[in-house]
């Protein structure tokens, strides 16, 4: 049996219970590296309960399409 | 071949904000200046490269962005161990309480698409990336304007990986709180 708050799916162990700290760190680190799909499903599991961390995500998402934008203003 | 001097003059307009951009990216008066002279050269040299069916701004952009991780390249001593020296103080501690959660309500930014259309989104931006401390405003350029992948970025200056991700961790909630406080907060949209 895996420990407490750890559940064992497809081999990898998940997180059930990440705090939003935690959370925030996949978010971000997702932007510049390949993050492990058993720290993606921690994060889909923290934003069922977690609005804070879903709007968190948004801006992310929302800070991701701005740089793109502002690169084709820089050279337009 | 001489350039001719009207496209000197248009050369010469363009100085002032490849400039700015060289300066945002080396975050170093001097190492600007010469990746800007260097763009020039290379564009006075060789007039009959630029094809002239893409704007003169965008070809001088492309080219200054080779000669700003030319820059990057022969400064990179220098840079590896700025590394953490400032930094600035710890969001994370600000952002969370000690038992992980928010201390605050995170705000819901509405309907991207409608700020990203807008000159002055884009002005706060780019105020915002000049705010953040130097080595986490380099990283943050290289990662997102130079578009450089991350490896790429750990081995021109010699970082660990795990040293990136703080580094850019940072510089992307830092930029986050500027454009809460600069624009979304402010109801600009």
């Amino acid at each position: 049996m895996p420990a407490d708050g750890l559940v064992r799916w497809r081999g990898d162990l998940i997180k059930l219970n990440i705090t939003c700290r935690e959370a925030t760190q996949i978010t971000l680190e997702a932007e510049d590296r390949s993050v492990p799909l058993a720290e993606r499903l921690s994060l889909r599991l923290h934003h069922r309960i977690c609005g804070n961390c879903r709007r968190f995500y948004r801006q992310v998402e929302m800070m991701r399409k701005a740089s793109a934008r502002w690169r084709k203003y820089t050279d337009e | 071949m001489t350039a001719p001097p009207d496209y000197c003059r248009q050369l010469e307009a363009l100085r002032p904000v490849l400039l700015k951009y060289a300066r945002l990216q080396l975050r170093n008066p001097a190492w600007a200046e010469d990746a800007v002279s260097e763009t020039l050269l290379a564009a006075l040299e060789k007039p009959q490269s630029f094809a002239g069916n893409s704007q003169l701004k965008t070809w001088l952009i492309g080219i200054l962005k080779h000669k700003l991780i030319d820059q990057i390249r022969r400064n990179s001593r220098e840079l590896s161990t700025t590394a953490a020296s400032d930094d600035g103080e710890d969001l994370d501690d600000l952002l969370f309480a000690s038992d992980g959660h928010w201390r605050e309500t995170q705000h819901d930014w509405g309907n991207p698409e409608d700020a990203l259309r807008q000159v002055d989104f884009m002005k706060v931006l780019e105020a915002c990336v000049e705010k953040l401390p130097g080595q986490q405003g380099r990283l943050f350029m290289m990662r997102e304007w130079l578009e450089l992948e991350s490896d790429e970025i750990c081995k021109e200056l010699s970082i660990t990986p795990t040293n990136l991700w703080v580094m850019l961790h940072r510089a992307r909630l830092r930029l986050r709180e500027c454009l809460q406080m600069g624009w979304f907060a402010g109801g600009a949209t």
